[in-house]
């Protein structure tokens, strides 16, 4: 009876721990969600304006170090390799370009992984409603019902699943904060080789 | 090396150090389950100091020597020794304590419990609670008046400021605010106070007398989505003139004139900018950014962001220590 009712209570705290003005009921990490990183949360000067996909060279650096497999450090190194070569208006003109190609691809990287946690969502949700009809099951039979044992596992299956992906809510809500951790590192790269007034 | 010279370089080195080390810069991180303490002048890294779980709010003794460290996961206070730098005691603290405010008298801590709606009202010296109060949902911020007399508590899901008489432990007015309210703070002469609202993306100023609203800020940034604004830690300039707010991941501290409640503008620091604290003498403002890893260190005359120590994972609470 007391399993019972600790699981009760832990299918009931996802929605009491929803925040009442929170927009989104498919969202269940505690910090509010972000659709999209803004360019000026992390880059310090006039918002970049041109078409990055039109410089090949930076298209290529983009497209290098983009993805969420490159370590950091290779993405520093190419970012100062990339830099090393250009005056200081070649730096002015394609230093911004490159934060506006980085930006828009971790914004793409997030929207995927933001869908990705709205669907984990979407599945509890799902099982927490079949662990209550399965309990409501259990509750309905008599306690000598052949039928009994089986049920019962197969709720116990249920809750042990749900019970154990609700465990991952903090690490699946961490993976957009390390796109945009990511991100950060990058553009502050690419502010620091800015040439200075 | 002579003794006599080894002995006179010596002392010159201990002069050095302690002339650098005037102030220290503590922060928590609550990641790494660590304090880290900064040199206030160098802002070099002097140690880091493990403690429980999930470290965030901190606060600093009345006697300066020890710092109360919120380990929520740890479901207590720790008493870390500023001299020895180790944990030498535990407070009681009720479940998962997210974040405390010391009353003048120096012996009662008010604890936040995020998880049970209750205030908890520690003794420090003895290490007993005094008092629990039921607040709402979710308490986290927690602001004691000047006097003495008042402490605010947040609560996050009532979206409410509950006054609290100290001596009686009656909650005396609950005002609503914006949603999600985090921290408050007292203006010096316990006039007014500020609180702020994470998902409202506002701050409220409460007067005292009748416990009245006064007004509201919003904020805009442009090129920053609007949910993105999200005020959480604050504090005054020394002459009250200022209000710094921490935006969270708008990556921005706001800087609002508090007698024509005006934004002036707003600062780029670190990611996700928690909570801030100014240098003792008010010139520079520290901000905790918590997924830069970061400390930004903000030239208050001049307004401009200066420097970015790297401190640990996830670094929260900020409190110097003169």
């Amino acid at each position: 009876m007391h399993a019972f009712l600790a699981l009760l209570l832990l299918l009931a705290a996802p929605a009491a721990a929803q925040p009442r003005a929170a927009p989104d009921p498919d969202w269940p990490c505690v910090q509010r969600l972000v659709s999209r990183i803004g360019a000026a949360a992390l880059w310090p000067g006039p918002a970049p304006e041109g078409n990055w996909h039109a410089e090949p060279a930076v298209a290529a650096l983009v497209g290098r170090i983009a993805p969420r497999s490159v370590p950091e450090a290779e993405g520093l190194a190419a970012i100062a390799e990339f830099a090393a070569p250009l005056d200081p208006p070649a730096r002015r003109r394609l230093l911004p370009l490159a934060f506006a190609g980085l930006l828009e691809e971790a914004n793409r990287q997030r929207d995927t992984l933001i869908e990705q946690i709205r669907r984990f969502t979407r599945r509890q949700r799902d099982l927490a409603e079949r662990v209550r009809g399965l309990e409501a099951e259990l509750r309905a039979l008599p306690e000598d019902d052949p039928a009994r044992p089986e049920l019962a596992q197969r709720h116990a299956f249920a809750a042990r699943g749900f019970t154990e992906a609700e465990r991952t809510v903090r690490y699946v809500c961490e993976a957009p904060v390390q796109v945009e951790a990511r991100l950060g590192v990058h553009a502050r790269a690419l502010w620091a080789a800015m040439p200075r007034e | 090396m002579p003794p006599a010279l080894t002995r006179a370089a010596m002392t010159a080195l201990l002069l050095l150090g302690a002339a650098a080390r005037a102030e220290t810069v503590l922060v928590s991180n609550e990641k790494d389950n660590t304090i880290t303490a900064l040199d206030g002048e160098t802002l070099r890294v002097i140690r880091t100091v493990p403690v429980g779980e999930r470290p965030r709010g901190i606060v600093l003794s009345k006697d300066r020597r020890h710092l109360f460290v919120c380990a929520g996961d740890s479901d207590r206070v720790e008493v870390l020794d500023l001299e020895t730098w180790r944990v030498v005691r535990h407070l009681p603290s009720g479940p998962d304590p997210e974040l405390a405010a010391l009353h003048p008298d120096g012996r009662r801590l008010f604890v936040a419990n995020e998880d049970d709606n209750m205030v908890t009202v520690v003794d420090v010296e003895r290490a007993v609670v005094l008092r629990e109060i039921p607040v709402g949902v979710e308490p986290e911020g927690m602001g004691i008046s000047p006097d003495g007399r008042h402490v605010v508590n947040t609560s996050e899901t009532t979206n409410m400021a509950h006054v609290i008489e100290v001596e009686s432990g009656e909650i005396v007015a609950n005002i609503l605010v914006g949603a999600r309210p985090r921290a408050v703070v007292w203006e010096a002469d316990g006039r007014r106070f500020w609180v702020s609202s994470e998902i409202g993306g506002t701050l409220t100023l409460i007067e005292r007398e009748g416990w009245r609203v006064a007004g509201q800020v919003g904020f805009a940034v442009p090129g920053v989505p609007a949910e993105a604004i999200q005020p959480v830690g604050m504090a005054l300039s020394r002459d009250g003139a200022r209000l710094f707010v921490a935006l969270g991941p708008a990556n921005r501290v706001a800087v609002v004139d508090t007698r024509t409640r005006q934004v002036e503008r707003t600062l780029l620091v670190g990611q996700r900018v928690w909570n801030l604290a100014l240098s003792t003498d008010g010139t520079r403002l520290y901000t905790t950014n918590g997924v830069s890893n970061d400390l930004s260190v903000v030239d208050v005359a001049a307004m401009r962001v200066t420097r970015s120590v790297p401190v640990g994972q996830a670094p929260w609470g900020v409190v110097v220590r003169p």
